[in-house]
């Protein structure tokens, strides 16, 4: 008998705890069961905008391959719009860029370029977004916001190529003895298997070396 | 230097792709892929991926038999070794970098490829038959082909994706255009050394000096001064003595070889035998027989009724003529049957593979003969070389024996064979000089104690086929110094040079120095236009010093030091050139590839400097053997 009073009141006292604690227990597992499902749908969702993306993107590049202006807009802009999250979006943006500034439409190429930057996925393709903005700006003789560009610190990797330009925007800009420390660091960070070298030396000589 | 520009970037093309492996894809010769960790050590880690011994061994083969290296010991492949390793691991970088970025590729893609791919086509069709013929032929299993493929597309992608936002502008173009057919107008002064070398005078002092503290430059291997006798049947030709009637002899008793042979013309009629019955085969006998009656009858109906009735379409269009032949082109019975006829006769049928023959001869035309006179040299040639031959066979032996026991001197083998003795001069222990001093054993044995040391004859060696050396050492010089005595005059040149390109070059720098003061140089040559384009004969150096001097004030002298000595250049004016809006265009193309290869190469020294890597120099290096 005693043991029955006993698991009674085992049982009276987690009836009680129950009572009080129970809601927050449903609550937690509902929640981890949410997570849980949310997860697994957010992750099939980015699988299949990769997947979707990659798609768009081999038809850019067909498009491009076969000189199919109008597929290459279409391609490109629906990775920008609805992709932009993508590593396909910031390529997308340069590949437009390209063909807009070729086609010597330099506003749209700026934003495009702009949109690169933004949407740069990795430290590599930020590098070469940055310098390749520098470089819209350049020809849109922008060249105030060209160096704002340029005069952020690059990865070492990419320094060569950075101060190359540098040295160019600076030459337009007539600042011939800044052009010519930039270009003396340019052939300092591109190394000799670079095939810029020999002509950014000719930059330099043709600056009085 | 646009073409220079082209060849850089031609040069980065192909480095690029070589770098990207995967570029130049599986189907076409080039699969390198990781086929995950084999057992062994790796060759290489890149952060946690590992390049497995096996890869990189087969990665290797493939580019060894691209680039036709056969020597696993030369330099050349040496660098293979490390071009092929950092390929790999370039390849690697590159994919997690793809990865990195969010590139993937889906299934659907990867089936868009295969079914594309030129060599699993069947009637315009993929062909699943032809895959696996393919996969079975490279014993490539099939996931291990679409792992390929899949990084093949990803790589693709991941370069296109990095490369395609590359972009020159235009003022860039300009200016290096500008720069480029910029003209100067130059006259050119060569200080040659070769005009001073008269001037120079080196005494025995100096000569000692430069012994004395350049001592290993003047360091030779071990030497012997080498006299040897050679017997081969070419160096025993001179004793053979051929007169005009032993080549008289052979011409009769060869007449056969001396004579153009006999050819006979000859018509027939064919009556086929094979392929019928007995029955066809009696009918056939019937016919060849009323038909050989019918000639019999009137002979000169052959041409009609070969026209008619033969069964060899060929020759019974020309009324049965087979032309003229000579008798071994024909079949044994056939042609037995034409060269034991008269002309215009005609035979009886006469059977052979083919069928029945009626054969009627129609003519000769004899063998021509070759006169003696003719053909004499020829067989002295020939006799001279049997007997030469022979004589060398009976010869060795009893040359051996000589050199042998006679081991302190050649003489008495040279003069038995009446052989000259020869002398190779100072001969180093190096097999690959050419010659006969190259050989291996004779150089073994031209160092070996006894005849070193004791001067004595080497055995006789066949340094080729019927090719004997015996060798006899004269003198032997051990490694060491060169005397002075012997390098002296060599030393003496060297100086004297040296001294000319001194004075050369002082005098340069005088007359340049002179020259920006405003006296004129002499020696100047006529005027000259060049441009970086157009650098006429000027060397990369000299023409990057004219365009490198400053351009305010005119003349201009710049001076360099030059393979002839000095060279001293006076720049009389700049014409800045007129840029021509397609040549811009052209340029701006040219760097446009150059600054996606560049800046991919950018990317990859990024993907790289925030990696780890190591490579595992036990496996890549060469093991010495």
């Amino acid at each position: 008998m005693a043991l029955d009073l006993e698991e009674q009141e085992q049982l009276d006292e987690l009836k009680a705890w129950w009572k009080q604690n129970g809601k927050w227990i449903i609550a937690g597992v509902v929640a981890f069961l949410l997570a849980t499902a949310g997860w697994r749908v957010w992750q099939s969702w980015t699988v299949k905008q990769g997947a979707e993306a990659s798609a768009l993107f081999e038809k850019a590049m067909q498009a491009a391959a076969m000189n199919d202006g109008k597929a290459l807009k279409d391609a490109t802009a629906q990775l920008m719009e609805n992709y932009p999250r993508s590593g396909y979006a910031a390529p997308a943006a340069w590949l437009a860029g390209r063909v807009n500034h070729q086609m010597g439409d330099g506003k749209s190429a700026r934003a495009q370029y702009e949109f690169a930057l933004e949407h740069a996925k990795d430290e590599g393709v930020k590098q070469l977004a940055r310098l390749r903005l520098a470089a819209i700006l350049m020809d849109a003789k922008d060249f105030g916001g060209a160096m704002a560009q340029l005069n952020q610190e690059p990865a070492p990797a990419f320094a060569g190529l950075h101060a190359d330009l540098k040295g160019d925007v600076l030459q337009a800009q007539g600042k011939t003895a800044e052009a010519r420390e930039a270009y003396k660091q340019a052939i300092e960070k591109l190394g000799d298997k670079s095939a810029l070298k020999p002509l950014v030396e000719i930059k330099l000589d043709g600056l009085g070396g | 230097m646009l073409e220079a520009i082209r060849e850089h970037a031609q040069g980065w093309i192909a480095k690029i792709i070589l770098g990207l492996i995967a570029l130049t894809f599986a189907v076409w010769g080039v699969d390198w892929y990781f086929q995950g960790s084999a057992q062994g050590k790796p060759a290489a880690v890149v952060n946690d991926a590992e390049i497995s011994e096996r890869d990189f061994l087969q990665a290797l083969q493939q580019q060894q038999e691209a680039a036709g290296i056969n020597s696993s010991q030369s330099e050349q492949f040496k660098d293979l070794r490390q071009q092929v390793i950092e390929q790999l691991v370039n390849t690697q970088l590159l994919q997690e970098a793809a990865a990195g970025a969010g590139l993937t590729v889906t299934n659907e893609q990867l089936n868009a490829v295969l079914g594309s791919l030129e060599p699993f086509q069947d009637n315009g069709a993929f062909s699943e038959a032809k895959l696996d013929n393919w996969l079975r032929s490279r014993g490539m299993s099939r996931p291990q082909f679409i792992g390929m493929l899949r990084q093949d597309v990803l790589l693709r992608q991941l370069q296109f994706a990095v490369g395609e936002g590359s972009l020159v502008p235009a003022q860039r173009a300009a200016m290096l255009g500008k720069l480029l057919s910029q003209q100067r107008e130059v006259q050119e002064a060569v200080f040659d050394i070769q005009a001073y070398l008269n001037t120079i005078r080196i005494d025995d002092a100096a000569v000692e000096k430069e012994y004395a503290a350049h001592k290993q430059d003047y360091a030779t291997s071990a030497q012997v001064h080498v006299q040897y006798l050679v017997l081969s049947p070419d160096s025993l030709k001179g004793q053979i003595n051929v007169t005009e009637s032993d080549a008289k002899q052979f011409y009769e008793a060869n007449r056969a070889r001396y004579q153009e042979p006999e050819q006979r013309r000859a018509s027939h009629i064919l009556i086929r035998l094979q392929g019928s019955g007995p029955q066809a085969m009696e009918k056939a006998r019937a016919q060849a027989k009323d038909l050989l009656n019918q000639l019999r009858a009137a002979p000169d109906r052959f041409a009609e009724l070969a026209g008619k009735h033969s069964q060899d379409p060929l020759s019974a269009a020309q009324g049965g003529d087979l032309g003229s032949f000579t008798r071994d082109t024909m079949v044994k019975p056939f042609a037995d049957t034409v060269f034991g006829m008269k002309v215009g006769d005609t035979s009886d049928l006469v059977e052979t593979e083919f069928g029945l023959h009626i054969i009627r001869l129609t003519g000769i035309t004899p063998g021509a003969k070759l006169g003696f006179d003719v053909v004499k040299g020829e067989i002295m040639e020939e006799l001279t070389g049997q007997a030469a031959q022979r004589h060398f066979a009976e010869a060795a032996e009893r040359f051996s024996n000589l050199v042998y026991e006679q081991p302190d001197s050649l003489e008495p083998a040279a003069k038995e064979f009446k052989l000259a003795v020869q002398d190779a001069g100072w001969v180093a222990r190096k097999p690959s000089q050419p010659g006969i001093m190259g050989n291996e054993r004779l150089l073994d044995a031209l160092f070996a104690e006894e005849v070193l040391r004791k001067k004595q004859n080497t055995e006789a060696i066949e340094v080729a086929a019927n090719t004997l050396v015996a060798a006899h050492v004269l003198e032997h010089r051990p490694e060491g110094l060169r005397p002075l005595a012997e390098v002296a005059a060599e030393i003496r040149l060297k100086l004297t040079a040296e001294a000319a390109r001194r004075k050369a070059v002082t005098e340069g720098e005088a007359a340049l120095k002179a020259a920006r003061a405003g006296q004129a140089p002499a020696g100047m040559g006529a005027p000259m236009t060049v441009s970086r384009m157009k650098p006429l004969n000027m060397t990369p150096d000299a023409l990057k010093a004219v365009f490198r001097a400053s351009v305010e004030k005119m003349p201009q002298y710049v001076g360099l030091e030059s393979r002839e000595g000095y060279r001293l250049y006076r720049i009389n004016k700049m014409t800045p050139a007129e840029v021509a809006g397609d040549q811009v265009q052209m340029i701006r193309r040219d760097l446009l590839r150059l600054a996606a290869q560049e800046e991919f190469r950018a990317y990859l020294d990024h993907a790289r400097a925030n990696a780890k890597i190591s490579i595992n120099q036990e496996v890549v290096a060469q093991k010495s053997e």
